[in-house]
């Protein structure tokens, strides 16, 4: 060996390491659960080609999307419930995130050691996909707009609890701890310097949630909490496709637009 | 002037009734770590300008950080405007000692995404009712006026409404000594002050200090690395080594041989 590969062999970042027994195990088994999954699972391609003119019937039937003016007053006014659904429910979620984030927060929580509670109560609201909050909540509080606003407060505490808690455990020490070296609350330490310095990522944070709000309520209907999602089962359950092929639209254009906005408030705010 | 009073602690010492703060056999350790300070003994007079110096890790910033009770003291006593603790200082003291107190590290602490006037009113907090002391636009009137004033005083009127991050380290570190001085304290604490500025802005900022403090006889200890502000703008130089006070001068009689020593092994 010359001088100079013997000094490359030292210094020089590894190649790639040859596998040992277990890793080749692990990466054929890996293989094996994919291929079985998409063998079990994924549509066939006699199924694909089954299912592609009947798809292609079905948007035939869609057309053209039902126009009356009596549907359409309908369609807005469900569309104005979906849209306030996902408004108060982020509203009063936002609100909520606040003191929960800042409990669960590490290093900057007033409740010690038990700052775990409050994380594992963000993760369990995070965790529970947004429907299944929505069927407990319809039993809970019966069907209509109600259980689908409780649905998107779980959620969005779920969301901004853990973004809020991760900004204000990576806020700046030096100002608490220099308002703490004066005597200040732990709570004036929290509108005084944490607060501030995390606003923008608050922000940021609360125009995503709104976002993911507006997508959400559109579903929940699905299960009878409320909102455009309601008219869009009974559409199809009725096999009125033409009504389908309307709030489809409406659903995609609200959508669209809500992101627009959000994304303009971004990079004012930004 | 008798022999045993030659060196600035048995003077202040004397004097019992003027002290400020006082330190018993004061030892520090960090959990079960080794001791930081091995019995510092120390008396501080009201209205005095203590420099405190001694090598990297030495223990100066502990030993500030213990005198206002910010971490528990391991063994000993410290007391601090006569109220006198052990351990920590329990919830009503450490609250009418850190009242009486302001602070200035050595990078400012200032609340960045907030205006320079707001960063003063903050010096507020821990007051009575000081929860509206977080931001100018809902503090006082007349806090609100007194921390304009303090911004006066170290020369930044006119940067009031500029956000701290846009102040230069000279000009935010005068704003940490005006949140400091709105409070009234009548004990200035400052942790390298002038640690990170140049040399003129170093100067500059600790003549401020001195001047001010000396005008509201507001008693002043500060840390610092730069032997001539030791020297220049205290009344007293505390030499910390090995845990223990190396010396401990009135500061026109500490000679260039004895600050060599402190920071020699
Ligand atoms: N919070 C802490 N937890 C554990 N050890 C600490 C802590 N703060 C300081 N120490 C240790 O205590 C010793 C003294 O530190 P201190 O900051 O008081 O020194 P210093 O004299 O201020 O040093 P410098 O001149 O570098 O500021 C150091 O060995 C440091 O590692
Ligand atoms: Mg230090």
């Amino acid at each position: 060996m010359t001088e100079a590969s013997a000094r490359m062999v030292k210094y020089a970042p590894g190649r790639m390491p040859s596998l040992s027994p277990f890793h080749f195990t692990m990466i054929v088994a890996a293989a094996a659960l994919v291929l079985v999954s998409i063998g079990n699972v994924s549509p066939s391609l006699e199924r694909l080609s089954d299912g592609l003119p009947r798809m292609a019937n079905l948007v035939g039937r869609m057309m053209p999307p039902n126009t009356d003016p009596d549907f359409l007053w309908r369609v807005t006014l469900r569309l104005a419930e979906t849209f306030q659904i996902a408004i108060a429910g982020t509203a009063i979620g936002v609100i909520l995130s606040l003191p929960i984030a800042w409990l669960a927060a590490r290093g900057v929580t007033p409740a010690g050691v038990f700052y775990w509670f409050f994380k594992a109560l963000i993760s369990l609201f995070r965790t529970i996909p947004d429907l299944i909050w929505a069927l407990l909540f319809v039993s809970a509080v019966g069907l209509g707009a109600v259980a689908g606003t409780m649905t998107i407060i779980v959620d969005t505490i779920g969301f901004c609890g853990r973004f809020f808690a991760e900004a204000m455990e990576d806020s700046d020490k030096e100002p608490q701890e220099a308002l703490e070296a004066i005597g200040a609350s732990r709570f004036s330490i929290l509108f005084g310097a944490i607060i501030p310095d995390v606003m923008p990522s608050m922000i940021n944070t609360a125009l995503f949630a709104l976002e993911k709000a507006v997508r959400s309520s559109v579903v929940l209907g699905l299960v009878g909490a409320g909102g455009i999602g309601q008219e869009l089962k009974v559409a199809f359950d009725l096999f009125q496709y033409q009504n389908a092929a309307t709030i489809i639209l409406a659903i995609f254009i609200i959508v669209l637009v809500m992101e627009h906005i959000t994304d303009r408030l971004r990079a004012k705010l930004g | 002037m008798n022999a045993t009073l030659d060196t600035a602690a048995a003077f202040a010492a004397a004097e019992p009734e003027k002290n400020l703060i006082v330190t018993e056999a004061l030892k520090k350790a960090y959990g079960y770590g080794q001791l930081i300070l091995d019995g510092v003994d120390l008396a501080v007079n009201e209205g005095e300008a203590v420099a405190l110096i001694g090598a990297n890790g030495s223990g100066k910033s502990t030993l500030l950080k213990c005198l206002i009770g910010l971490h528990p003291i391991t063994a000993g006593a410290v007391s601090t405007f006569g109220i006198r603790f052990e351990g920590t200082p329990k919830t009503r003291e450490k609250a009418k000692i850190r009242r009486q107190v302001g602070f200035v590290f050595q990078n400012h602490g200032l609340v960045r995404r907030l205006s320079a006037l707001s960063n003063v009113v903050q010096g507020r907090l821990g007051q009575p009712g000081g929860l509206r002391a977080v931001h100018q636009a809902i503090a006082p009137a007349e806090w609100r006026e007194a921390a304009f004033q303090a911004l006066d005083e170290v020369g930044l009127a006119d940067k009031a409404g500029a956000r701290a991050d846009q102040l230069s380290g000279g000009q935010a570190q005068r704003v940490a000594i005006a949140r400091a001085l709105t409070r009234r304290p009548r004990l200035i604490i400052a942790d390298e002050p002038a640690a990170s500025l140049d040399p003129a802005a170093g100067h500059e900022v600790m003549a401020l200090f001195r001047r001010l403090a000396k005008e509201s006889g507001i008693t002043l200890i500060f840390t610092s690395h730069d032997m001539e502000h030791a020297r220049d703008y205290s009344d007293r130089v505390i030499a910390l080594k090995n845990g223990c006070i190396h010396f401990d001068r009135r500061s026109k009689d500490v000679r260039d041989g004895a600050l060599e020593e402190v920071f020699r092994d």
